[in-house]
């Protein structure tokens, strides 16, 4: 008889849909900068953008000491169940760590394109990406 | 955590100031003054 496989399960697959991004979340702050310094509350995904309010980050503190000073957004994003490895980035895609997140300097907004590779057991691949255009950018003074 | 700026995106674990260019660049300026 032969073996019957499951057609739901992260290793016999499903169909990879898309990944959605919600504002970071897991903690007040990022390396001792509070969140609100980073963004407004109003951050969310709209369809294939991202829209909300990025502040401008100044001053001496462990992300533009890195960084430098600009306007991030610090996002989670949640992939498709039946994803094995999510991959995120702009120019070069890198793994995201368990927590799905990712802080990102917003530095030429119009026409940037975040891309999202996720890939399932079958190392089948379904990519994603979402606009940054509209954004609101603060500015600094 | 990884981060995406100026393009490149990275793992970060905790963010690491580059303090081997900070020192070139500190060189450079030393000598630029002599």
């Amino acid at each position: 008889m032969a073996q019957q496989r499951c057609k739901r399960c992260k290793t016999h697959g499903g169909k990879l849909t898309e990944v959605s991004v919600s504002p970071y979340t897991l903690t007040d702050d990022l390396w001792g900068v509070a969140l609100t310094d980073i963004q407004g509350d109003d951050i969310e995904q709209s369809g294939r953008d991202i829209i909300g309010t990025s502040k401008y980050l100044s001053g001496d503190n462990a992300i533009t000491q890195v960084w430098g000073e600009g306007n991030f957004i610090a996002v989670t994003f949640t992939p498709s169940a039946y994803a094995v490895k999510t991959e995120v980035g702009i120019k070069n895609l890198v793994e995201l760590d368990p927590d799905n997140s990712a802080l990102i300097k917003v530095e030429d907004q119009y026409g940037t394109k975040l891309r999202v590779i996720q890939t399932d057991a079958q190392g089948r691949k379904f990519e994603s990406y979402f606009n940054l255009d509209k954004l609101t950018l603060e500015k600094g003074e | 955590m990884i981060v995406i700026a100026k393009g490149q995106a990275e793992k970060v674990d905790k963010p690491v100031k580059d303090e081997k260019a900070s020192e070139e660049k500190a060189s450079k300026a030393k000598k630029s003054e002599k």
